[in-house]
């Protein structure tokens, strides 16, 4: 089936130059840290901690509403570390998810109510189901299907993942549409 | 993406007549059909390990049992485990346990690693394995191992004995082989057991080295404090913790054992008819890039349901679809019933299948169960639909181009959406209801048919049935 | 020279690979191998119906088919990494194995996955060809059904084959009632946790206590087990559901399809002078044989037994010997599927499609 648009409430989103919809009820610490790469769409209350270290996102990324992208930390024998968050093109994270990888690439499709460890680090083209828990340090192939908790591979995906999520990001962001005010 | 969340509300008929969302969908230039994972030929094309990303070559990969020789999984969980970095000595701790803690300071802290799991918080420490230097796992050799090498050589020299039979029987030509040879034949029961009741050796006699295996008279029970010890749930292992190292499936948690990680591989896919190659992926791990990649996605039209009107049985309701060109050709199009020209559709297949290739076997002829309930109108409507152009989405007017035909709802580059309208019969199912119909599309072929064969694009007109799940309808 | 010339061969010959499709867990993995690369489920991700489906759920010879398919799929491609094309393949099934089930396997062996020959071989043969006696009385406790086998010179007598459903999915059915009982409810619970349960908890007392419990003083039971089941209290497992929940193997009625009766019954359809070498060779397998105290329950019971009628008057063998399997129970007659090897293998693989079962039986005799 076809996506329905989705309608935000105009006077809550802000629109940069390059396309990025943040809405304002979002937290985002540490702002000028965090780069959104164009045509991002932040969701309410999402929260990204660019206070802890940097946080890249590519384009085309969808955050949904009450997730959270955090960057990983690593300890070691004199204190603890916080590493850079980098995300591709076209990733798209559902509602209620904790992000704690270290690299999420492109093409890459995370359910709602997922939590992802602390450094983990998702390949291109891979999927997480809603409600899987993916333990720190976790590696997902490309082309993997990752459900449960602890997630584990299920199935493959389709050759043509890249296309499929580079479509539903686009069709996503051009179906996210403004209230036409009254 | 809604292919992967959602149900497969349009699929397409294989031309192995299986049904499949066009995702799972490939598409043969060679053949000009499609085909679907089920009706090509899949192969292994490299081996390497999910989590490291190291490609292993296969005879390695053959030679280590395709495990990963850096990577190891938890035994009790399954999740890959983290290799930890300690300075402790416990050797060196231990000697000066033993001999007075003297000269322990003296020697250089050397750094030792371990095992852990951060999932389930398993350590290799907890079965007592110690810490190891850089890389260098133990090997454990498999309990059974000497007596399974033993069958298996005893097995070999019984076969080789077999084939010097044989060979012994092809050279003397002129044994009589009766009728009532399985009487005496020497591998059959009778044979063996007048052998035995003579004394004689037995067929395949016992090599030396493979001595029979004992019985016993004494059986072991349980001891006797089995019946009133407590059960340690935490000390017993699971069915899947057990099968997960099918030489050793430990029974206590105590005797679990880091699992070296399984390799994975890549795949290409072929296709069974004329032998090409369908997919091809990069060598590298890493990579999501493929060398060959002829998906359906990327040369039949997509077919999409924007909404459907709620029906009923006996009713009528408008059903929009999307229709999409991935081609960077313009196609023209025609919707058709799906029980169209089937005959004519073989005749032409047979024009234009290659006379030295097999005809495909039964099952691709075969048809799916199509609805028959239902239809959808106006049909036998030819449109055409633009290239698709990767620049059109930066262009800010919608294409002025006239709708060609009523049904034509709007046109954006090279998509389209149709207003179409369903009829069901009176004895459609409630539960889940469905129509079908036949697109028939240009294809235009840019692959030369033979090498010597001027590179001209062939243009050919093919057919492929699309079945719409409209979901339950209200009664 | 030998050792070369056969490392040679090794390389130039694929390696065979050894399929023991079970109703419960698979085994499969290459020849000349001690032990299977993979144990896993009978199941395989249905992406038409977004779930995990057993390869035994079929209504039609489709469905297996496809089932079938999408299994052996998974074994090649996630576990065993090697392409099927002109690969030999030895197929380790149940005499008993339906005729549709072989139909259609030998189909997706030879039409979807182009293997390079098949050998059909009978589980309780390769059992006995792991002990290197001419004799043996395999005894399967598989998930389904046991089967007991009489192996006299390798050819399995098919006259004195018994078989009942009295494998662990029987145990299987007797521990989910207790289970309910012991909690006073209907527990519902999942095949997965019932399975923990079965393996973790039970086992099989011996002759003298079961006897008591029939008694009028029943014996101490067991200690009782606190089984935490998510999203729930923990459940109970009392000791008597521990160690009687097996005790349906044993039960004897007028049927006489009781795991020792089976046996006894096996022994005396055998011709007069086998009998007594297949009571002093039993070898006990599969996968429902792992259960603590199994093998010496049995042969308790066996001794009893031919103590009583009818056995008393028709059956004399003095002696009940066992054997002690070569590899785990689960995998025994795997392991002697995967011992054929190079030319036996050779000799005996079917390259048809559509095998003449009954003339089969007798070419690899």
């Amino acid at each position: 089936m076809e996506l329905q648009d989705i309608y935000y409430n105009k006077q809550e989103y802000v629109e940069t130059a390059s396309g990025n919809k943040v809405s304002r009820q979002t937290v985002l610490c540490g702002s000028q840290n965090i780069v959104l790469h164009g045509k991002v769409i932040v969701q309410s209350d999402a929260i990204i901690r660019g206070d802890l270290a940097n946080v890249k996102t590519g384009r085309f990324c969808i955050i949904s509403k009450k997730s959270v992208i955090r960057p990983p930390f690593k300890k070691f024998s004199k204190g603890v570390a916080f590493f850079p968050l980098q995300m591709g093109d076209h990733v798209f994270i559902g509602e209620n998810t904790v992000v704690n990888a270290a690299v999420v690439g492109s093409y890459v499709y995370i359910g709602k109510n997922v939590v992802i460890g602390r450094r983990c680090i998702l390949k291109d083209c891979c999927m997480i189901e809603d409600n899987s828990v993916l333990p720190a340090e976790t590696v997902v192939p490309s082309f993997a299907r990752y459900s449960g908790s602890p997630a584990r591979l299920i199935t493959t995906l389709p050759e043509a993942m890249p296309d499929l999520m580079t479509e539903f990001t686009k069709n996503y962001y051009q179906h996210f549409l403004p209230t036409t005010p009254k | 993406m809604a292919y992967l969340t959602q149900p497969d509300y349009v699929t397409y008929v294989c031309s192995c007549s299986q049904l499949k969302p066009i995702t799972s969908l490939y598409f043969c230039r060679h053949c000009l059909q499609i085909r679907c994972g089920f009706c090509i030929c899949h192969e292994v094309d490299s081996h390497y390990c999910a989590n490291c990303l190291e490609n292993m070559p296969s005879s390695e990969a053959r030679l280590k049992k395709n495990r990963c020789s850096s990577c190891f999984d938890c035994p009790s969980c399954f999740h890959t485990l983290s290799t930890r970095a300690t300075l402790a000595q416990q050797r060196q701790s231990q000697e000066a346990a033993a001999a007075g803690d003297t000269k322990v300071e003296n020697k250089a802290s050397k750094k030792m690693y371990y095992l852990s799991c951060f999932n389930c918080r398993w350590t290799s420490r907890d079965v007592g394995i110690p810490d190891q230097p850089v890389g260098g796992w133990p090997e454990r050799t498999h309990p059974h191992a000497a007596r399974l090498a033993a069958l298996l050589e005893h097995c070999r020299a019984i076969s080789q004995l077999e084939k010097q039979d044989r060979l012994e029987k092809e050279r003397k030509k002129f044994t009589i082989r009766g009728k009532y040879i399985t009487l005496t034949d020497k591998t059959g029961l009778t044979g063996a057991m007048a052998r035995s009741l003579a004394g004689m050796p037995a067929e395949g006699a016992p090599a030396a080295g493979f001595p029979p295996s004992v019985a016993e008279e004494e059986v072991e029970g349980l001891p006797e404090d089995f019946y009133t010890k407590e059960v340690d749930l935490k000390q017993i292992t699971s069915m899947p913790q057990r099968l997960a190292s099918p030489e050793w499936q430990p029974v206590l948690v105590s005797r679990l054992q880091p699992l070296p990680r399984a390799l994975s591989v890549k795949r290409s896919q072929r296709c069974r008819q004329c032998d090409h190659n369908l997919t091809k992926p990069e060598y590298n791990p890493g990579s999501i890039k493929f060398k060959i990649e002829l998906l359906a996605l990327y040369h039949v039209p997509e077919v999409k349901i924007i909404s459907c009107d709620p029906l009923k049985p006996g009713g009528t309701g408008s059903l929009l679809l999307k229709l999409c060109n991935p081609t960077p050709h313009e196609l023209a199009l025609r919707l058709l019933p799906h029980d169209y020209g089937t005959e004519v559709e073989e005749c032409a297949e047979e024009e234009e299948g290659d006379e030295k290739e097999p005809k495909p076997k039964k099952e691709v002829s075969k048809r799916p169960a199509l609805p028959s309930y239902s239809h959808l109108s106006p049909l036998d409507v030819s449109l055409s639909l633009a290239q698709r152009d990767d620049a059109a989405e930066y262009d800010d007017d919608a294409q002025a181009a006239q709708p060609q035909h009523e049904i034509v709802m709007w046109r954006k580059s090279n998509k389209m959406a149709l207003r179409l309208n369903v009829s069901l019969s009176e004895d459609a199912p409630a539960d889940r209801c469905a129509v079908a119909f036949t697109l028939e599309y240009s294809y235009r072929n840019t692959l030369p048919p033979s090498a010597a064969a001027p590179r001209q694009p062939q243009d050919h007109t093919l057919r492929t049935t699309v079945l719409l799940d409209l979901g339950k309808l209200t009664v | 020279m030998m050792p070369l010339y056969e490392g040679i061969a090794l390389i130039q010959e694929k390696q065979a690979v050894v399929l023991d499709l079970g109703s419960e867990y698979t085994k499969f993995g290459f020849t000349g191998e001690p032990a299977p690369r993979c144990i896993v489920r009978s199941q395989f991700w249905s992406a038409a119906e977004r779930r995990m489906k057993r390869v035994l759920d079929y209504a039609t010879a489709e469905e297996l088919y496809e089932n079938l398919v999408h299994m052996l799929h998974l074994l090649y491609f996630r576990h065993v990494l090697v392409n099927p094309k002109e690969r030999r393949v030895v197929v380790v099934e149940s005499l008993l194995s339906p005729t549709l089930f072989r139909d259609t396997l030998a189909k997706v062996l030879f039409e979807h996955y182009e293997v390079g020959g098949v050998v059909w071989a009978d589980a309780a043969r390769l059992a006995a060809l792991t002990l290197g006696t001419p004799c043996a009385l395999v005894v399967d406790v598989g998930y389904r059904e046991a089967e007991v086998t009489a192996v006299l010179h390798s050819v399995p007598l098919i006259p004195a084959l018994q078989w009942a459903a009295q494998g662990a999915g029987a145990v299987r059915g007797e521990l989910r009632q207790r289970l309910d009982r012991d909690n006073g409810e209907e527990l519902g619970l999942s095949d997965e946790v019932l399975e923990d349960i079965h393996v973790k908890t039970l086992f099989v007392a011996n002759r003298e206590r079961a006897c008591q419990w029939d008694s009028p003083s029943p014996p101490a039971p067991a200690p009782s087990v606190q089984y935490p089941v998510a999203g729930r209290a923990a459940i109970t497992v009392s000791g008597e559901t521990r160690e009687r929940s097996a005790e349906v193997l044993f039960q004897r009625d007028g049927d006489m399809t009781s795991l020792p009766d089976l046996v006894l019954t096996c022994i005396m359809k055998c011709p007069i002078d086998g009998r007594r070498p297949l009571a002093e060779n039993i070898l006990v397998t599969g996968g429902g044989a792992a259960l603590p105290g199994l093998r010496a329950r049995l042969a308790q019971e066996l001794r009893y037994l031919l103590t009583q009628p009818p056995y008393n008057t028709s059956l004399k063998v003095p002696l009940i010997k066992f054997h002690r399997a070569a590899s785990h129970e689960n995998c025994v007659a795997w392991s002697g599927g995967a011992a054929l090897a190079g030319d036996a293998l050779a000799a005996r693989a079917v390259r048809s499609p559509r095998p003449d079962w009954p003339s089969l039986t007798h070419t690899h005799g």
